[in-house]
């Protein structure tokens, strides 16, 4: 073991003086890769140099929606229970040679629970109340995702592509993208293209005569970003995403109905096309007598539906004793409505076959308060061992640092909680409250 | 393409603020970049943290998201 113990401790050493000198762009890591809003490219967060250890991360989550309130569900509405998800998580990232390295992930879940339906008046007709769906959903979903990266001194370029795959649902998806740095790495622009094909066969289209029996989109998403260092300790990233859908982009299991009692329920109808634009900045300062980080992140989106949202994200990193950081985050959003979203149909209009509606919650007006906490602890070198030679090649060191993360966050909407208020015949009865427990385990080899 | 102007004209006009405010600022060295190394400080610390989190803002809101890939399913329900 000591020969191993040597061997790795040169590695090290090797690495950390690299850090500072002979290999920059290690400094560049964590701040010059692009967030990519497109599935197919989601980067890790990583830059312009290999991964140089072999490393492994699993993690466990827990989602659960609070019940629907019982003054929102409309009598004989259904369950007031809805969505629970338990999710397992697992990434690998190997540095496969000297200027190439790979990640790997899987995702499996169990979701469960009802769901919103459609919304219905209550005997006044001044207030809305929710239908939830009629039977416990139950599905399972499976995610596969790879990415390819190849480095340069001053570029780095990926080939991304996964899939994923419920029981009604398959989704494929697959990018290419590229980062490019400049004055000596101060800044990186960064770009890159993605598509996406998704197909769904809706349960129970047999059941509903207004339920399609399939439905097929495709999806483009164009990115580009810019990140600068501003100081020793602060940088900003900038980055744009355009994505255009086309196809089949209604919600099977949505529905809405007439104002009037004796109007019939018709299907959720959305526009054949959409197209999305997203501009998300960022800002990291590290204060370096207290051992914190500040992140800011700020979203502006718009879309073709009429939507328009703003999201803020706030968080601290303290770092205590050197092997425990403690993470309390904040989340504002806000959401405009969709131009054909309605909790209800004026009258006379479900006969007339009116054009797009729906009734979803997630398109109406409404904002959400969400806050965090998460305690990760550090711990390194617990274990060394000696690596064979082909565990050698793909990171394998020679010991083991392990991580392990709990976190919480609460998760609050309200449709007065938006920038702009909103009147109680747009309020959807079905906004929704959750909170996430979650564990993860990191292991750096 | 029916985006408010106005809105797609500030996403738009965004970057080259950007790009001009940082020519303004001070060239930091190879060297000098421990700080900006550190865990804490990477524009996402947890990539699963980061993917789940994405995936849920997109099933449960309007948005896309703008940080990591939310990656795939169908978001329903």
């Amino acid at each position: 073991m000591g020969g191993g113990e040597s061997s790795r401790r040169t590695e090290r050493e090797r690495a950390s003086g690299a850090e500072s000198v002979a290999r920059p762009s290690r400094a560049l890591t964590a701040l010059t890769t692009s967030a990519l809003a497109v599935p197919g490219l989601a980067l890790p967060a990583r830059a312009d140099s290999p991964v140089e250890q072999a490393s492994s991360s699993y993690a466990f989550s827990y989602y659960l929606e609070d019940d629907l309130e019982s003054d929102r569900l409309a009598p004989g509405g259904g369950s007031r229970e809805r969505y629970e998800v338990l999710t397992h998580q697992l990434d690998f990232k190997l540095p496969v040679a000297k200027r190439v390295d790979v990640g790997v992930g899987f995702l499996y879940e169990e979701m469960s629970g009802a769901s919103p339906w459609f919304v219905q008046p209550d005997t006044t007709g001044d207030k809305r109340l929710q239908v939830m769906s009629g039977a416990t959903i139950e599905d399972e979903r499976y995610d596969l995702s790879a990415d390819l990266s190849y480095y340069m001194d001053e570029s780095k370029d990926t080939f991304s592509a996964g899939f994923s795959k419920e029981r009604d649902y398959f989704s494929v998806h697959g990018g290419l993208g590229t980062e490019r740095s400049f004055a000596d790495k101060n800044t990186t622009f960064s770009a890159s293209g993605a598509f996406s094909y998704d197909w769904i066969e809706p349960t129970d289209a047999d059941l509903f005569a207004e339920r399609p029996s399939a439905g097929e989109r495709w999806s483009v998403d164009l990115f580009t970003g810019l990140s600068q260092i501003l100081s020793r300790a602060s940088a900003v990233q900038g980055t744009i995403n355009y994505k255009h859908s086309d196809g089949y982009l209604s919600d099977p299991y949505k529905a809405i109905r007439g104002f009037s009692s004796g109007d019939t329920v018709v299907s959720d109808r959305r526009p054949d096309q959409k197209d999305q634009l997203s501009l998300l900045l960022r800002y990291r300062h590290h204060f370096e007598p207290v051992t914190g980080s500040l992140h800011l992140d700020y979203r502006l989106y718009v879309d073709t539906w009429a939507v328009t949202s703003h999201t803020v994200e706030l968080a601290w990193h303290q770092n205590l004793f050197g092997f425990l950081t403690i993470v309390p985050g904040v989340r504002y959003y806000s959401q405009s409505k969709a131009d054909f979203y309605e909790t209800l149909l004026l009258a006379g209009t479900v006969e007339s076959t009116p054009g797009d509606r729906s009734s979803d919650y997630r398109l109406s007006p409404y904002g959400a308060i969400s806050g965090k906490v998460k305690a990760e602890v550090a711990l390194e070198d617990v274990l060394d061992y000696q690596p064979g030679g082909k565990l050698e090649s793909i990171g394998f060191t020679g010991g083991l640092d392990l991580f392990v993360a709990f976190s919480y966050e609460r998760y609050f909407s309200d449709g007065n909680f938006g920038l702009v208020s909103v009147g109680d015949e747009d309020e959807a009865p079905g906004l929704v409250n959750f909170q996430v427990f979650a564990v993860t385990l990191t292991g750096r080899f | 393409m029916r985006i408010r102007i106005r809105s797609s004209r500030l996403i738009l006009s965004l970057p080259i603020l950007f790009a001009l405010a940082a020519t303004g600022c001070a060239k930091v060295s190879p060297w000098e970049r421990d700080l900006l190394a550190r865990r804490d400080m990477s524009w996402e610390p947890d990539s699963l943290e980061a993917k789940r989190e994405s995936h849920i803002y997109f099933s449960k809101e309007a948005s896309m998201p703008g940080g990591s890939g939310g990656g795939g399913g169908c978001g329903c329900n």
